[in-house]
């Protein structure tokens, strides 16, 4: 069962659909798809997508993401026990293949699609107008989708998720990737799309965080929950250091 | 029924600290989703270990038994097992594991599945899940738990001691084995899961941590996860592991399921999942597998109770973020 919902503004609409997980058989396809499994939890049928003039723009859809993770052998990342497992498991002459061989945190760089075959981002110095954003008040819509999330086989977190929230003349999106590799690395993808309701072109801000896992441990305050800290991607995004960052314009 | 009623009283807890009104009133509680004391919890564990201490690696299992995936501290989900499976001591069940972390009652759903254990210890056979461990509850949940609802962590050490002792697996009338995760490079036979010393922490690696981590796969021989630890096995491991061992079929859980099972290896394996809605936020069916006297096999799936107290979906919303 999708949901949908939609607000528009003078010219431009936001829609969002959102369900449950895949179904087997979904699940099968998509791993025909994307050469790997998917992750456990693939919401494969969310998306949030931006019109102008009812004419799709950018949006953000979980296929489009999984087809980003990588697939190269520096790409894959292994968990902190590896080294022992191996070295306890494997036997001279014992020689299991490792399958599928792709970044099983499901790390993607994926910044959501074009939809109009004209648009490109161009690189800018503009920033987002945050103080206008606070200043219009409360929200007039809100909406949340996930695109995916695993847990790592108990290793950690994976998850992107979208917020998008419209205030009194302004259109903010916040597209978020957190992988959290226990006892290795965190590392954050974040995405903003602004919108000022009354032009006609949107702005992309990115920034890529990372962090190793120690570094973020040792900023749990004595007496924190660590458990909930870690699971707490605003508190991961605000301790991570931010190694790219990068706005555009997307004219279309 | 194959197993006499009358045993029930006779294998239950010889009431020493605890006696049978003792059980009988812990689980009338637990039912109203209310914790017991941590003396309570305390005597609890002390019980069912001796219960749990006498059971096999590979625990016998009669049937009709109804065999139930991962639970994961939804408590309210697991009433509405037992609405649509039938009550203990009516129906017998086995549950494979992962009884906690998630979910926001693993104190309660862990508290009385093992007073059920207690009561009735041939009616219900509860097998170890990854998640019943020390390691993984303190990152997943149950620890915090503890902590929340008992101001310490004792009630979590009564429980992870108690873990160590659940039986690794369970045979139904010889014919369907059961576990968590699933099978091990380093086993070939039920006989050598029987002389696996249990009672320990998960270990990291070997054939103890294959049976509770393993996934199957569509790919066949044994593969070496991506991650760098952990097996995965095809159809033709199950094929020939069913084949040795004069099995039918292969249930394990571990893995979350759309439907809430999914048959793979061409039906020597199948998987179980019964949280539904899995982190209150997936939507997938919880299923459970029920097994009557004559071996006949049905799928029961259901979706999750309605309930107060607890989000739609795990998050608040609206928010402000920037």
């Amino acid at each position: 069962m999708q949901k949908q919902d939609d607000f528009s503004f003078k010219y431009w609409t936001i829609k969002v659909q959102r369900g449950s997980i895949l179904k087997s058989h979904e699940m099968e396809n998509l791993q025909s798809t994307l050469g790997f499994p998917p992750p456990e939890m693939t919401f494969g049928n969310n998306y949030i997508s931006i019109e102008y003039k009812n004419q799709p723009v950018v949006g953000f859809f979980t296929e489009d993401a999984l087809k980003m993770v990588g697939t190269k052998p520096e790409d894959v990342m292994q968990v902190s026990f590896a080294k022992d497992w191996a070295k306890s498991r494997i036997k001279p002459g014992e020689e299991y293949p490792v399958i599928y061989p792709f970044d099983w945190t499901y790390y993607t760089d994926y910044q959501g699609t074009i939809q109009r075959p004209n648009a490109k981002f161009i690189e800018i110095d503009q920033v987002i107008p945050v103080q206008k954003i606070l200043n219009a008040g409360q929200n007039l819509w809100f909406n949340e989708i996930i695109l995916f999330e695993d847990e790592l086989a108990d290793n950690g977190k994976s998850m992107f998720d979208v917020r998008a929230r419209v205030v009194q003349g302004h259109l903010i999106l916040l597209a978020r990737l957190v992988v959290r590799l226990d006892k290795v690395n965190v590392r954050l993808n974040e995405t903003r799309i602004y919108i000022d309701l009354l032009n006609d072109f949107l702005l992309k801000d990115c920034r890529k965080k990372q962090a190793t896992y120690d570094k973020i441990i040792k900023q749990i305050p004595v007496g924190g929950d660590k458990a909930a800290l870690l699971d707490d991607n605003n508190w991961l995004s605000e301790r991570l250091d931010t190694v790219d960052h990068k706005i555009y314009k997307l004219n279309f | 029924m194959s197993i006499d009623p009358a045993n029930d009283s006779k294998l239950a807890p010889e009431a020493n600290d605890a006696t049978l009104g003792d059980v009988d009133r812990w689980i009338e509680q637990l039912k109203k989703c209310e914790p017991l004391s941590e003396a309570d919890v305390e005597m609890l564990c002390d019980k069912a270990r001796e219960v749990l201490c006498q059971e096999n690696n590979v625990q016998p299992v009669r049937n009709p038994v109804t065999v139930c995936g991962d639970i994961h501290g939804q408590f309210h989900d697991l009433m509405e097992l037992f609405k649509i499976g039938g009550d203990v001591p009516d129906m017998n069940y086995l549950f494979m594991g992962d009884y906690v972390d998630r979910g926001y009652h693993s104190v309660e759903t862990v508290s009385l599945l093992v007073a059920m254990k207690l009561r009735y210890p041939n009616r219900i056979t509860i097998l170890r899940g990854n998640h019943e461990s020390r390691q993984i509850t303190q990152v997943y949940g149950f620890y915090d738990e503890c902590l929340r609802k008992y101001g310490s962590a004792n009630v979590w050490k009564h429980f992870t001691n108690l873990f160590d002792y659940f039986p690794l697996t369970a045979l139904i009338e010889d014919r369907i084995f059961c576990l968590h995760g699933g099978l091990s490079p380093s086993i070939d036979s039920l006989d050598h899961v029987r002389t696996l010393d249990r009672v320990q922490e998960v270990p990291h690696e070997g054939p103890m941590c294959d049976l509770l981590w393993s996934d199957p796969d569509d790919r066949c021989g044994w593969g070496i996860s991506p991650r760098g630890a952990g097996y995965t096995f095809g159809q033709d491991i199950s094929e020939t592991f069913n084949h040795a061992n004069g099995l039918s079929l292969t249930a394990r859980a571990h893995q979350l399921v759309m439907e809430g099972f999914n048959w793979a290896h061409d039906g020597d394996v199948v998987t179980i999942f019964s949280a539904p809605n899995y982190c209150y936020r997936c939507g997938n069916q919880a299923a459970i597998l029920e097994v009557d006297d004559t071996m006949n096999q049905v799928f029961l799936q259901f979706d999750p109770a309605p309930r107060e107290g607890e989000p739609v979906i795990a998050r608040r919303t609206p928010d402000y973020f920037l």
